[in-house]
């Protein structure tokens, strides 16, 4: 019951600032039309060159970021001979699967690939909680100490102790050599905390706390039943960043992680390709043949490192794409 | 006699010292109205405290002449050597240099596109197009730098580097891109921009997508034209994101990695790019000196740190908006 | 009410934080159990722990071995064991792999002076007597692991690798040669004249003129070849300090003599006339493979490198990777014809000891050594289990150097198989060890390319350079009160001769300009050239 009444509320306190809001955006010298809503408005010459222009930029986009993509992609299922003589282009010369079939037929893939699942998605839960408990207080404006914590906040941007401090840290806590070394160490990004203010700063009129106030809602209520509905694309685009942030992650791996059970797929797949790219050591014939699975390993171990990424990405996306914010805001 | 109490001096204009809030009270009056809220900031800050601040404190090394059997309290105190040795190497001012100018580039050049591939984004309607650009290009943040500069030297060779056929095929005779010290910038900005651009843009097609529908609906109304609805709703929108992304890029600017230099480097190029982590990199391996590398670390971060002031307070000027 | 319960809270906050503080900076205790926690880079091929051979070492030497793994990704590995050391949580030993991340002489001092890493030659003298009889073969050997003040603190391999001694070689095609009807040059001038045929005269005989005479890429200095002509070229690198020669017992920046300004010239008259690819500064080995394995057509005539297969795909299509050969050093206008020159020296340490390890332990681990170094544990513990990896010789079999008696024949490398430490156990492979292996004597096949690089180093020994002019930088033991000094020097001189070279070479500064070549010289004064060279004198003396 209370509820309802709150976000009645909310949404009227909403709607009225957003007209104050875009009162003041628009020119006020705009001579009004009195056509009514609801007629449709035809685009005009320029408007549809605009749109063409647009079309013809992002065309442009693509083509620069697709061809060296695909370019990878056909190297990964050419033969290295192909790739080394220049012969593909954007198409596998001479197909094999044996990049894939090294790759993926090693055991440590499997278990790297179940452990970055867990990484990322318990990491970016984490990181995600951790990010809005920080920077929703941080954007409230009469909150005492703002700038204090915000201040001190980014000045750990600015400067950190470095590995080897870190590292005593994680050891002195005991979690060397644990899934917490991979989850909390870099747990919260100054980056994301500073995006996540400035969008709950500027997305939120201060009408929207003032009628929640005025309905006797507490703080947690505010933020778990209006403000955060209201930030689904803000939460989709720092998990997004946290998600890859984990999945790329590779260093903290090597350091914290003795336990090969609980590496993540990143650090098996350029433990893979690291160890036959190297140079010396061994007899000719050993390198030769380490060499040469380095070549066939180089780019599909770079396409089995990004799929699970991109396949990902479709799914958080709808979250920052229009479609989404008008349910949000009028339900 | 006052007839018109209501009308004596304004509350605002003069309130005299008893009356105004002192800062005890403020802040008890601040944490009794927001107490949920400081028990949501405790863990995050208790974090903060455990995994970035005790970790400056060991820092300290930059100080000291490290070795591990004292640990970090133990090792002896060199003072200020690591700085002058740093201060008196002749190729220092140039390696600054190399690295400012580096990383101011790749900053600006960083910041137009983003924001120009959401708009366009944002104006057209076909949504598997926009889906294909959308995936395509976020993809190429996940290519190790490794084979990024792998593939750029490699297209860049000037005979058999695509670009190379290309210049000889119009007849431009053999061009090495890779041998002129000037271009390297160019060339380490452009694959930032390739890798990065795509992904940049994902934090501001949220913003845009945070935008009231009822904006765009009242800018067609009043008879807005696509450009001028960009430049009074969408651009405002933008604007607070990208000012802070501009903020913390400054604040970040001596952190440039030093992967992507290194492997850019070859012979003919080292007056631009010699920067300062591949320097560090370079004589590391000569002397492992752990208090080196934290001095850097500190010199870094006060140079940071003076940027971020100057930074945030022209644009709380200029656009009214800054970090704090 | 509210007041005392916030800084209630701060007070635990700042006493939790400080004793954590206090706690993150003291070492932790260590307590392994008897166990000997060993420290090595792990491959994907299964754990170490799991490795056959460790196994079978655990089995002998009755150790129970906890593994600190790190990867053997050479840009990475090194963090990991400066953190282990810094954190005070390092192993019992060390067992680490030279190629990939090891021990520096400077860290080998410092940790040894320190204590951390503790002197071993009491420890060989007593419980490893085959080490101590290969120290004897090679005394060069024990010479590199012992330290100025006379200890042992970390041993390095023996790798006496035949054609890695020779590492700056020209491969020339002889197809072309053939069918230009020329001869392998020896002198400059016929260098010349043979790559100016091989641009001109379309010795690939598809009617065009696309032929690339001479290349190379940036991971081998192509100046180090055709430099010898004039002047010593030592080995070269990334890291490599400048290059320095000595010269009646003093030591002097090679590329600051006339004669190496000389040998400039040379190359930058081949560069100038397109017979020098310019791009071997800047070009990666992909690049010049692609140049090398060029579709369609052949275009390389030829390239410095270690080895062919570095610019050319092993049994190419077409059969191109067979028309490689080595050319022996050319000789100079007044007659200077040396070939750079590797020490089998390794200036690094990758089996250490330290202080964590009990007397027990380190008894056992310096009999591991041992036993790596033997003829059975090292067939065993680098290549694998007879059999598997490896077979005796038989009857018939040539080895390497075919005035050997052929001793093993390694079998196909399989990577899967996690039976061996492979690098990690290569402790000894000395010349007669390595050269008795069985090759097959196809030298154009790629299971008989050692033996191709074998007879191609073979051509370039007689042009060993006199121990009197060449620098042991390798054999130098760096002094901690100097080191970081000598670091920022080298680096910057090293730094600016590379870059200077490529520019004289390239045209960008004129080699016959006198001006351009004194500011060269003033330009290496002002960075500190006569310091630097003081610096390694002092160093140099102190080796005897």
């Amino acid at each position: 019951m209370v509820s309802n009444v709150i976000s009645k509320e909310a949404v009227l306190a909403e709607e009225a600032a957003v007209g104050a809001v875009a009162a003041r955006s628009l020119p006020s010298d705009r001579r009004r039309r009195s056509e009514p809503r609801g007629v449709k408005i035809r685009e005009t010459r320029g408007d549809r060159a605009f749109v063409a222009v647009a079309y013809v930029l992002l065309a442009i986009f693509l083509l620069v970021v697709l061809l060296p993509l695909l370019n990878i992609v056909a190297s990964s299922l050419s033969s290295p001979h192909a790739v080394s003589s220049g012969q593909v282009l954007f198409w596998p010369v001479d197909i094999t699967f044996r990049g894939y079939v090294e790759a993926l037929g090693n055991p440590a893939i499997v278990r790297g690939f179940a452990n970055s699942v867990f990484y990322t998605v318990i990491g970016t839960l984490i990181s995600v909680a951790g990010t809005v408990a920080i920077a929703y207080p941080l954007s409230r404006q009469n909150l005492f100490g703002r700038k204090v914590i915000t201040g001190a906040v980014v000045f750990t941007m600015l400067f950190s102790g470095g590995v080897i401090p870190m590292y005593l840290v994680v050891q002195s806590l005991g979690l060397l050599d644990t899934r917490w070394s991979m989850l909390l160490p870099n747990a919260i990004g100054v980056w994301q905390v500073i995006i996540a203010m400035v969008f709950f700063r500027a997305s939120i009129p201060d009408e929207v706390y003032e009628a929640a106030q005025l309905d006797g809602a507490s703080e947690l209520r505010i933020l778990w039943s209006i403000v955060l509905p209201l930030a689904k694309p803000l939460i989709a685009v720092i998990a997004l960043m946290y998600a890859i942030m984990q999945w790329n992650s590779y260093f903290d791996a090597l350091l914290y992680l003795r336990n090969a059970d609980l590496q993540p797929l990143q650090l098996v797949l350029r433990g893979l390709l690291v160890l036959n790219d190297a140079g010396g050591g061994g007899d000719v014939g050993e390198q030769l043949r380490r060499r040469e699975l380095a070549d066939l390993l180089r780019y599909s171990t770079v396409v089995i490192a990004t799929v699970p990424m991109l396949v990902v990405y479709p799914f958080v996306a709808k979250y920052f794409n229009k479609g989404i914010m008008v349910g949000a805001v009028k339900g | 006699m006052t007839l018109d109490v209501e009308h004596a001096r304004p509350a605002a204009a003069v309130i005299p010292p008893s009356r105004r809030l002192t800062t005890r009270a403020r802040f008890s009056r601040s944490v009794r109205r927001y107490w949920q809220l400081y028990l949501l900031l405790l863990l995050p800050i208790v974090w903060f405290i455990v995994f970035r601040y005790v970790p400056m404190a060991n820092a300290i090394i930059a100080f000291k002449n490290y070795n591990p059997i004292d640990g970090v309290w133990g090792s002896p105190w060199v003072g200020f050597d690591n700085f002058e040795r740093l201060f008196r190497n002749p190729v220092f001012p140039r390696l600054v240099a190399n690295t400012f100018i580096l990383a101011a580039y790749t900053l600006i050049a960083s910041l137009p596109l983003p924001i120009i591939l959401a708009l366009a984004l944002n104006e057209v309607r076909l949504r598997f197009f926009k889906r294909t650009v959308q995936l395509m290009t976020y993809a190429p943040y996940f290519i190790s730098t490794v084979v990024i500069v792998s593939m750029t030297i490699l297209l860049l060779s000037p005979r058999v580097g695509l670009l190379g056929r290309t210049f000889s095929f119009f007849g431009a005779g053999q061009v090495d891109l890779l041998a002129d010290a000037d271009f390297f910038r160019h060339i380490y900005v452009a694959t930032d921009l390739w890798t990065t651009t795509g992904y940049s843009a994902v934090i501001y097609l949220a913003a845009l997508a945070s935008v009231d529908v009822s904006l765009y609906e009242a800018a067609k109304i009043d008879g807005a034209s696509r450009l001028q609805k960009i430049r009074h709703v969408d651009l405002p929108a933008l604007m607070p994101t990208a000012t802070i992304i501009l903020i913390l890029g400054v604040g970040n600017i001596m952190a440039i990695g030093f992967e992507k230099a290194f492997l850019l480097q070859n012979a003919l190029n080292l007056s631009t790019s010699e920067i300062i982590p591949t320097y560090v990199y370079k004589t590391g391996i000569l002397n492992a000196n752990f208090s080196l590398g934290a001095t850097i670390g500190l010199f870094n971060a006060v140079i940071s740190l003076v940027l971020l002031l100057v930074v945030n307070a022209v644009s709380k000027r200029v656009t009214g908006s800054g970090l704090w | 009410m509210r007041h005392s319960l916030m800084r209630g809270a701060v007070a635990a906050i700042a006493i939790a934080a400080t004793t954590l503080a206090m706690a993150a900076c003291t070492p932790s205790a260590d307590n392994d159990n008897g166990q000997l926690v060993a420290f090595g880079p792990q491959g994907d091929n299964g754990t170490l722990e799991d490795n056959s051979f460790t196994k079978e070492v655990e089995k002998k030497f009755d150790i129970d071995f906890d593994w600190q793994t790190t990867t053997y990704d050479g840009s990475v590995a090194g963090e990991k064991r400066q953190v282990s050391l810094a954190s005070g949580d390092y192993p019992d030993a060390y067992f680490l792999v030279p190629w990939v991340d090891a021990f520096s002489r400077s860290e080998i001092l410092k940790y040894g002076q320190q204590g951390v890493l503790l002197p071993l030659e009491d420890l060989i003298d007593e419980y490893a007597p085959t080490l101590k009889e290969r120290f004897e073969e090679k005394p060069d050997w024990k010479e590199s692991v012992t330290a100025p003040d006379g200890h042992i603190y970390a041993i390095t391999q023996w790798s006496e690798c035949y054609h890695c001694s020779f590492p700056s070689k020209l491969w020339m095609n002889t197809t072309w040669l053939d069918n230009l009807g020329l001869e392998q040059p020896t002198t400059t001038e016929e260098l010349r004249t043979v790559l100016r045929a091989f641009k001109n005269d379309d010795p690939n005989g598809n009617g065009v003129q696309d032929e690339v005479p001479l290349s190379g890429s940036a991971t081998q200095p192509i100046i180090n070849y055709l430099m010898n002509a004039f002047a010593y070229a030592p080995v070269a690198g990334p890291s490599s300090p400048p290059p320095m020669v000595m010269q009646d017992g003093e030591v002097q920046l090679a590329a600051a003599s006339d004669e190496w300004r000389e040998g400039l010239a040379y190359i930058n008259s081949l560069a100038s006339e397109g017979l020098l690819d310019t791009a071997a500064f800047t070009q990666n080995g992909d690049a010049l493979k692609a140049l090398g394995d060029n579709s369609g057509t052949e275009i390389l005539g030829s390239a410095v490198d270690l080895h062919p297969y570095d610019f050319v795909t092993a049994e190419s299509p077409d059969g191109r990777d067979k028309n490689y050969d080595a050319v022996a050093p050319v000789a100079g206008p007044d007659g200077t014809q040396l070939a750079t020159w590797r020490s089998p020296v390794n200036p690094l340490g990758i089996f250490a000891l330290t202080n964590k390890s009990t007397e027990d332990e380190r008894i056992k681990a310096i009999k591991v050594i041992d036993y790596l170094v033997t003829d059975e544990g090292d067939k065993r513990g680098a290549m694998g289990p007879e059999g598997e990896a490896w077979v005796p010789a038989e009857d018939g079999d040539v080895a390497l150097d075919p005035e050997l008696e052929p001793t093993f024949k390694p079998l196909t490398y399989d990577e899967t198989s996690n039976a061996a430490w492979r690098s990690m156990a290569q402790y000894w492979d000395s010349l007669e060890y390595r050269n008795s292996q069985v090759v097959p004597e196809d030298v154009y096949s790629p299971d008989g390319y050692e033996r191709r690089l074998l007879i191609a180093s073979k051509e370039y020994e007689p042009y060993m350079p006199d121990e009197s002019i060449v620098f042991p930088a390798e054999k130098l033991w760096p002094d901690a009160d100097t080191s970081a000094e000598l670091a920022d020097l080298q680096t910057n001189i090293a730094n600016y001769v590379t870059q200077a070279q490529a520019e004289f070479v390239t045209g960008q500064r004129d080699i016959e300009d006198d001006g351009a070549w004194q500011a060269y010289l003033d330009d290496l004064d002002g960075l500190g050239l006569a310091q630097f060279l003081q610096m390694e004198q002092d160093l140099y003396d102190a080796l005897k």
